[in-house]
């Protein structure tokens, strides 16, 4: 049913479709309609779900993780300052392998005192053993809180579901509401293998001495690599439902691209209009979409790049020190390869600055028109 | 999931592929032993309530609170009964100074105690019988009693409960003492006193009225009792010492309050002018307005000093009584020797006095006359000395030893001729702890060392119930036997698992209803005010078992009594770490340090 939803209330109608047993959350701009259609739909019985009020972000992620492990599918969502008190418990969703789906709206971390989109309260919890899924538009919002459950519950990781503050959170866009019936063929209520148990007890995440601790890493990045085909999988079976389609990176006229845009998020949208009016004056520019970020499709990106010349990533995050971080990782798995293309590294659009077309003709400019030579990090639109 | 070794030993894990994907335990983790880590151990405790320390009768509220909770009435007032033989009197007169140390009150509002327990003797059978079983082996000693008030009829109830033979000799018509002649029918009805004094009466006391020892019958004659227990109460009272001040029309409040109890013939003034300050005058001056008296009443000091009930004064200003604070009386007005007015002279307030409150100061040149065609004073009452026996007084009352024993051989007292609160609680308290010391006698117990294990809490209240089961009947079944020594201090309630709530509020009958009508003013509660208030209670210091301990405990180590009532603690893994203490939310458990082996 195709219905006008903002991206919040999309992760709301996603949430509900997945048939999820408990939620706890606590309210922050701009993730607050997320909280209140939800316990809209717990309160009038169209989610039969408990909903735990909570006095802070770090007990709602306590309490989701609970649930989960007493295995129930449970979720949360937040934003910014909000994920950041959730850290400690970030760790523990991550390490502890739980399946449970976690909604970010990517907002700026304060101070500066900032409500606006930006990646960096997503990305500074990348290395807490969590898959980070980036949309574009809110139905990939709802489409993923779907996918992200199949996925979590197959690898035993938690899932980020991340989208961007206002540009998704707050705008209406048509959506399709999948019907229960064809969520239920594609999602099956969950099973927990690994669960409390009364009958079979067992102690869970209790001290785990230098005998045994670095095979439990070893194990996750085990499972993190096994997300990659886990996750195309999913991809192939949703889209033989729904018939949409979220690669892990996604070409957008790659063909014959001597150029190539790398986005993530609601900027790829944008993205695709310069590109599209580049590829009008006889540029061969194409666009890579990264939807996942850890784990990272390796093999597809280098095939993807090989024999390219010039790369131009966009990021609206900066690990202060380095740069952006998707062309940090990015840079990384290039490490080595033959026939790579110059990479770009684009800082754009921090605590929110728009990112109109023009923006994003820059970065072309920059490097083709005015043919000048990558640096480590590359600023768009800074008052000079 | 592969089922988990039953072992009680760790497993080592040789390569990653064994390994589960989360940190978790792979046998039970029985193996390890956390008590062993453990320097501080909790235990469950049954403290002291406020409430039951609070009662000067050692009434254990928050018991017979939990049974009616629970829908057990019955056995909710045979509780109360073990230590105060008149809850349908106190639960209408008794000032409740229970409610002053609950711990509610510390929170929002104290649970209304008083009121639930009038409720309780209300909603229950009012044909109780003190059983057989309940009357411990005769000890074939008689006790006299002299005084029906309620400290005779309280050491009365308790010593024919220990196995005495007991007669009560009463100057009155009738028994009851103050409950009779003085409180008026419209706080406690006489039927309602009579039912009470009845149940003793069917169980064996003996009550001669219009016996006035030391008149009637000789002090001598009592000699041959085992004990004889005084409680002749204060009815004399204290005289205005002004001028004309025996003029017709000038009488005490107590005489008129006694008049209008026993429906003897008695004129009331149109303009009556109460003096004083205490429950006496506020209850002349309501019962004087019921026969549509213009009703004043003059106090020396401010209505912030009135030694009267606030309740009782409030209701007296609702009635239409007014006050006159700071006024002193200063000589009665008197035409062919009838009451014709009142002079009275303006005060400020001075230092304070011996008591405390501070002292008035007459205004010079203040005077001036109301008008007035009865007085009646109520500025205190004094022992009667000629009612007693030879005996040793000290400063106005009779002077008793610790366990109230007096000057005279085999004879004790209580109730408001010895220094005590003059409160119908205190009065049953002392005739209780008389009957205790009585049978101490008896027994050939020291009385003291008795004391020590019968007290309940810090502020002197006893427990009958405890000295019965320890001493007498020897069989130690009731949890009161085992009470802790500690009172629980209402900071130590854990708040955040109570919200605030309303405390009920009686009904009482509309003011029209009151003027010329001796209709009792206050309704009780109703069933829904009742059941608000009960949940109200925190249950200080008792295990209700809401089952946060046994949430909480991080190791698993609290389950419940297999068999009954209450929590075991294993030993053996609890670890001491005290979550348990903190999160009980009525303080029914404590830490103790673990003994040196
Ligand atoms: C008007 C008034 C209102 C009160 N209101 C309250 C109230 O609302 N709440 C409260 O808690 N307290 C109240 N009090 C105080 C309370 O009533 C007394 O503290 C209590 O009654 C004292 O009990 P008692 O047994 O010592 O003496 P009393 O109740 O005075 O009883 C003594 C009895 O002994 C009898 N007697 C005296 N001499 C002899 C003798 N020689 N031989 C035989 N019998 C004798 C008397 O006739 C009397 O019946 C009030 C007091 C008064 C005067
Ligand atoms: S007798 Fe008085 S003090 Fe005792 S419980 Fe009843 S109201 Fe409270
Ligand atoms: S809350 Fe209940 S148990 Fe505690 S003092 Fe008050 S009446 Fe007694």
């Amino acid at each position: 049913m195709k219905s006008v939803l903002m991206g919040n209330h999309s992760v709301s109608y996603g949430v509900m479709l997945s048939r999820v047993k408990v939620i706890a959350a606590y309210p922050i701009t701009p993730q607050t309609q997320v909280v209140e259609e939800l316990s809209e739909l717990c309160a009038t019985k169209k989610l039969d779900a408990t909903f735990i009020k909570v006095e802070s972000e770090h007990s709602a992620l306590a309490c989701v993780l609970g649930a989960s492990l007493a295995g129930s599918r449970a979720f949360t969502a937040t934003s910014a300052q909000g994920l950041a008190l959730m850290h400690e418990l970030i760790h523990w969703a991550g390490l502890g392998r739980f399946p449970i789906v976690l909604a970010n709206v990517n907002r700026a971390m304060g101070p500066g005192w900032n409500i606006w989109s930006d990646q960096n309260d997503s990305l500074s919890q990348r290395d807490c053993g969590w898959i980070q899924l980036y949309c574009e538009n809110n139905q990939e919002v709802l489409d993923n809180v779907i996918i992200g459950y199949k996925i979590a519950e197959k690898v035993l990781l938690p899932v980020m579901l991340v989208y961007d503050a206002f540009i998704l959170s707050h705008t209406y866009e048509i959506v399709d509401i999948p019907e229960q019936s064809q969520v239920d063929q594609f999602l099956p209520p969950f099973k927990s293998e690994y669960k409390l148990d009364v009958e079979n007890p067992a102690c869970f995440g209790g001290l785990t001495s230098p005998e045994h601790y670095y095979e439990l890493r070893y194990n996750m990045q085990q499972a993190m690599e096994q997300a990659v085909e886990v996750y195309k999988d999913a991809q192939r079976e949703f889209k033989e439902i729904f018939g949409r389609d979220y690669p892990m990176i996604e070409e957008y006229r790659c063909d014959d691209a001597q150029y190539l845009y790398i986005t993530s998020g609601s900027i790829t949208s944008t993205a695709r209009i310069v590109v599209d009016e580049l590829r009008e004056k006889g540029y061969k520019i194409g666009l890579l979409k990264i939807k996942t970020f850890r784990p990272m499709d390796k093999a597809e990106l280098i095939r993807l790049l090989k024999g390219r010349e010039k790369v131009f990533i966009l990021d609206r995050n900066i690990s202060v020190g380095v740069g952006g971080i998707f062309a940090q990782e990015i840079k990384a798995y290039l490490y080595g390869q033959k026939y790579m293309p110059e990479i770009y590294p684009f800082i754009i659009g921090l605590g929110g600055r728009d990112i109109p077309p023009s923006s994003i003709m820059e970065a072309f400019n920059y490097a083709v028109i005015e043919n000048k030579k990558p640096e480590d990090i590359l600023y768009i639109g800074l008052k000079k | 999931m592969k089922k988990r070794f039953e072992d009680k030993k760790p497993v080592i894990i040789s390569n990653f592929r064994e390994m589960p994907p989360m940190s978790m335990s792979l046998s039970t983790m029985r193996w390890n032993f956390t008590g062993s880590w453990r320097y501080l151990r909790p235990y469950y405790d049954h403290k002291v309530s406020p409430c039951h320390a609070g009662c000067p009768g050692g009434q254990n509220v928050e018991g017979w609170i939990r049974l009616m909770e629970e829908g057990h009435y019955e056995e909710a007032i045979r509780l109360l009964r073990e230590e105060n033989p008149f809850p349908s009197i106190t639960g209408r007169v008794c000032f409740h100074p229970c409610e002053l140390k609950c711990s509610r009150a510390y929170f929002d509002k104290s649970v209304a105690i008083n009121n639930l327990e009038r409720f309780l003797a209300d909603h229950t059978n009012p044909d109780y019988k003190i059983k057989k079983e309940e009357i411990a082996g005769s000890t074939g000693k008689k006790v006299a009693i002299v005084g029906s008030g309620p400290a005779g009829l309280s050491c009365a109830y308790h010593l024919l409960r220990l196995g005495y033979e007991v007669e009560v000799f009463e100057a009155e018509d009738a028994p009851g003492g103050v409950l009779r002649i003085g409180i008026p029918e419209y706080r406690l009805p006489k039927n309602i006193l009579s039912r009470e004094i009845k149940i003793l009466t069917s169980a064996g006391v003996k009550i001669h009225t219009r016996k006035r020892v030391g008149k009637d019958i000789s002090y001598d004659s009592l000699k041959n009792y085992f004990a004889v227990f005084l409680a002749t109460g204060v009815h004399k009272s204290r005289r205005l010492g002004i001028p004309n001040e025996e003029a017709e029309g000038v009488m005490s409040g107590l005489e008129y309050l006694k008049k209008v109890n026993l429906k003897e013939r008695i004129f009331t003034g149109k303009k009556v002018i109460v003096v004083g300050g205490g429950n006496t005058a506020m209850d002349s001056a309501r019962v004087a307005r019921r026969s549509g008296a213009d009703v004043k009443i003059i106090y020396r000091r401010t209505r912030a000093e009135m030694p009267a009930w606030e309740e009782e004064i409030e209701e007296a200003i609702n009635e239409g009584i007014s006050i006159l604070e700071l006024t002193i009386p200063k000589k009665v007005l008197v035409k062919d020797s009838k009451v014709v007015g009142i002079q009275v002279q303006r005060a400020k307030l001075g230092e304070p006095d011996s008591s405390g409150r501070r002292k008035p100061e007459p205004i010079e040149g203040s005077e001036y006359d109301i008008e007035c065609d009865m007085i009646l004073s109520a500025i205190g009452e004094e022992i009667d000395e000629d009612a007693l026996p030879e005996i040793k007084i000290s400063k106005g009352n009779v002077h008793v030893s610790k366990d109230l024993s007096t000057s005279l051989k085999n004879y004790f007292a209580g109730g408001d001729i010895i220094d005590q609160p003059h409160t119908v609680i205190d009065a049953i308290a002392s005739g209780k702890k008389a009957a205790i010391a009585i049978d101490c006698r008896y027994r050939k117990l020291d009385f003291e060392e008795v004391l020590k294990e019968i007290s309940v809490g810090e502020w002197g209240a006893i427990s009958m119930l405890v000295y019965r089961e320890k001493y007498v009947f020897k069989n130690f079944v009731s949890p009161t036997v085992r009470l802790s020594k500690e009172t629980v201090d209402p900071k130590s309630i854990n708040t955040a698992y109570f919200q605030p709530s309303d405390r009920s509020q009686m009904n009482k009958i509309s003011l029209s209803e009151r003027s010329n009508s001796f209709l009792e003013v206050n309704l009780g509660l109703t069933q829904p005010q009742a059941m608000n208030d009960l949940l109200r209670c925190f249950h200080c210091g008792r295990c209700t078992m809401c089952d946060n301990c046994y949430i909480f405990c991080p190791d698993n180590a609290i389950s419940h009594k297999k068999n009954g009532f209450g929590y075991d603690i294993d030993l053996d893994y609890c670890k001491g770490c005290g979550i348990c203490v903190t999160e009980c939310p009525r303080n029914a458990m404590g830490m103790e340090k673990e003994s040196k082996i």
